[in-house]
């Protein structure tokens, strides 16, 4: 896709999410993502050093925070860190997100370590995290090995 | 506003519908009728002006959150301003965080980031008008910044360049 049908699409599914966030709708964090995977194609049009590439990263990753992904937000930083040819604003943008993004990270781990004492301390909560994943991407109903 | 489409090609076709519905449904609740004049102030500059809508159907609101429609036709009536006055085109819109809400180019291709606000009566002392201003001086992206209030009561539209 090029830039002419994208941008119109995240205008769209920017609009769409604020409403959403505005009146408490349940599919929200959806919303958000959809905003989030739109951004990231943007990016991937943009070089870092252009203006609306550098907008589109940060939104890739503030969308994902919106939405509540706060694993594939800080994967996003990494990624977009590790591009280069930023200049020292965009990058400071990009760290503090990233900063908010890990911080979201270490507090679901708390609250699954508080919520999961056994199985945090049998297995670890990056295992069992893992293991959810795996058995949610499967979509079956037990972990198939 | 009939045109916000042409006007902004970037625009999907759907979103200026939505914008010009819920504009027609903002103005009505004032009681203005097609062709009201809009008293336009562009950095302190007036002019004269008038606004087009397509009517909508009676009962159109019911299932429209009051402040939305008010944020909408503020944007409408902007969108349609920038364009007009100063040939301003949309290149998409902006997230929160951003501090503005559209990101448009001039006729020089130069970017322009955009802060709309909607007051359904008047904006009392200027007020919503300072805040916005102050919102759009601390956007990053390199380029003009602008603060947009749109008044829907008498209606006028104030921008500052900053």
């Amino acid at each position: 896709m090029d830039l002419e049908t994208l941008y119109p699409l995240v205008t769209e599914a920017i609009r769409r999410a604020e409403v959403f966030d505005e009146i408490g709708a349940p599919g929200v964090l959806h919303a958000y993502l959809d905003v989030s995977l739109l951004e990231e194609s943007i990016a991937k049009l943009l070089p870092q050093s252009d203006v609306e590439g550098a907008i589109a990263r940060r939104g890739a990753v503030r969308a994902a925070i919106s939405a509540r992904e706060y694993r594939r937000a800080a994967d996003l930083v990494s990624r977009f860190t590790a591009e280069g040819g930023m200049d020292d604003v965009a990058r400071a943008a990009l760290t503090s997100l990233g900063e908010e993004a890990l911080s979201f990270v270490a507090q679901e781990e708390r609250t699954m370590t508080a919520r999961y004492p056994r199985a945090s301390a049998q297995y670890g909560i990056a295992e069992v995290r893992r293991v959810a994943r795996e058995y949610y991407e499967q979509g079956s109903p037990l972990p198939i090995y | 506003m009939t045109i916000l489409g042409e006007m902004h090609p970037l625009l999907a076709k759907s979103t200026a519908q939505e914008y010009t519905h819920r504009s027609a449904i903002g103005l009505a609740r004032h009681g203005h009728e097609l062709g009201v004049r809009l008293k336009l102030n562009w950095n302190d500059r007036t002019g004269p002006s008038t606004l087009h809508w397509q009517v909508a159907r009676a009962g159109a609101s019911a299932q429209l959150d009051f402040h939305r429609v008010t944020e909408d036709t503020a944007g409408a009536v902007a969108l349609a301003v920038v364009h007009v006055v100063e040939g301003w085109v949309v290149r998409r819109r902006l997230q929160r965080g951003e501090f503005a809400d559209w990101l448009l180019i001039d006729r020089g291709n130069g970017l322009v980031a955009l802060e709309v606000s909607g007051v359904d009566t008047t904006d009392v002392a200027g007020r919503r008008m300072r805040e916005k201003i102050e919102q759009a001086k601390r956007c990053e992206i390199p380029g003009k910044k602008a603060a947009c209030v749109v008044e829907l009561q008498p209606p006028r539209s104030r921008m500052r360049v900053i």
